[in-house]
């Protein structure tokens, strides 16, 4: 019975060892399976290594690359300077010595504006004269209007000599005639007196447009010349500044 | 050759002067239309004054009789007594009228022509305006303004051009509504 028993456990004991190692076994190759062949992984890494100095090789021809180009750029750079520094030099004195020739010429030009403006003096000139030849005018106005006074008297008195004419009968008419032909003068006279009093009003229009045409004209002269003058001013101004 | 928008310019602009001159303190009561018919002035006076420009000369001429009417408008104006206007200060009081009338006129024109200038008024007779024609103008017009209170006056605006002339202006914004342009 005992040996039985023995025998029992010692089969179970058996069983149970060679469960163990069994699942032992299988648990080993589950963890093989995961590893990396480490030839394969010192191939990789031999790959990367030779990439990595195939890159570095590349950056440094690079950056001597761009060194050197840094260098013939900075060195064209210097040589341009050089070469234009001479042009600017002259252009600047040009310039210059351009600034000082129109801040003389605006000032030339500011003493003619001013002198210009003087004008106004013989616009005034023309102004009296032009008032003188409306006093004229009036003048011939009045003689006018007294001619056509003396006109209108001398027809009424070639009227009455016609009529004492026409009374003194026979004896009276060499009188008529002359009387008649002292009326048509008068009549004539009158009609001159009218078309010399119109066209005395016609030459008052013309005089006076004309005139007043003068008169505007040199106001326009005027304001053109004070605004040449503000905008010669400002030129003045930016030379000098 | 005067453009058509320019000859309405040019009326317009005169009629913002004789509201400007003669309106006095109510400028919109100032009725102003256009007057076919010349021969219906019966005035006896012209105060005429002109705008000259580089390629236009332009006269404006105001009528006016010495009446007591007239006189008293322009007391009114001018804020005076009627019994002081004398001979003298109503000559004044008229030519002041066309200054400021031709000078608003001159003003609009500086607008869209470079270079204008304007006369100081004279003062003529009525009959020397039946000559207009003598002054070969391009574009004439007569005007009639009835001003506040009843009392009218006529004025004439002769342009004489020397080149084309064609300029658009436009009524300043504080002055539109001066008016229509009637004819009758």
């Amino acid at each position: 019975m005992d040996n039985t028993i023995s025998i029992l456990l010692l089969l179970f004991a058996a069983v149970a060892l060679a469960c163990f190692l069994g699942w032992r076994v299988l648990k080993l190759k589950s963890v093989l399976a995961t590893m990396v062949d480490a030839d394969e992984a010192q191939a990789q890494a031999q790959h990367w290594q030779e990439m990595l100095e195939a890159q570095q090789s590349e950056s440094l021809e690079f950056l001597e690359s761009t060194d050197r180009q840094r260098a013939a750029l900075e060195s064209e750079i210097a040589s341009l300077q050089q070469d234009s520094h001479p042009d600017a030099q002259g252009q600047l004195e040009r310039t210059q010595q351009s600034s000082a020739t129109a801040l003389d010429s605006s000032k030339s030009l500011a003493n003619e504006i001013l002198a210009l403006l003087d004008l106004v003096k013989t616009f005034e000139r023309w102004h009296d004269d032009m008032n003188e030849l409306i006093i004229h005018n009036r003048a011939m106005h009045d003689k006018n209007d007294e001619f056509a006074s003396i006109v209108k008297h001398m027809i009424i008195v070639t009227l009455n000599a016609s009529i004492e004419a026409a009374r003194a009968g026979v004896s009276g008419r060499g009188f008529a005639v002359v009387a008649d032909e002292m009326r048509t003068l008068a009549a004539r006279a009158e009609s001159l007196s009218e078309g010399y009093r119109n066209s005395l009003h016609q030459n008052d229009l013309i005089t006076t447009t004309t005139f007043q045409d003068l008169q505007a004209g040199g106001k326009m002269i005027i304001g053109s010349l004070t605004g040449l003058s503000l905008i010669n001013n400002r030129i003045k101004d930016g030379l000098s500044s | 050759m005067i453009s058509n928008r320019a000859r309405n310019s040019f009326d317009q602009m005169l009629m913002l002067g004789i509201k400007a001159s003669m309106g006095g303190s109510s400028p919109e009561a100032c009725e102003i239309s256009v007057l076919a018919d010349p021969k219906v002035i019966r005035d006896t006076t012209v105060v005429m004054l002109t705008v000259a420009s580089l390629v236009f000369r332009l006269s404006v001429m105001i009528y006016f009789s010495s009446d007591d009417a007239t006189k008293a408008n322009f007391a009114r104006l001018n804020n005076i007594d009627p019994t002081e206007m004398t001979d003298q200060v109503f000559l004044d009081a008229i030519r002041e009228c066309g200054n400021i009338c031709c000078g608003t006129l001159n003003r609009e024109l500086a607008r869209v022509c470079p270079h204008v200038g304007m006369s100081t008024p004279n003062i003529i007779e009525r009959e020397c305006v039946n000559h207009l024609e003598s002054l070969n103008g391009g574009h004439l017009q007569h005007f009639q303004a009835t001003v506040d209170g009843g009392k009218q006056f006529h004025l004439t605006l002769c342009v004489r051009d020397y080149a084309d002339i064609d300029f658009d202006w436009t009524m300043p914004e504080e002055t539109t509504g001066v008016g229509e342009i009637e004819f009758f």
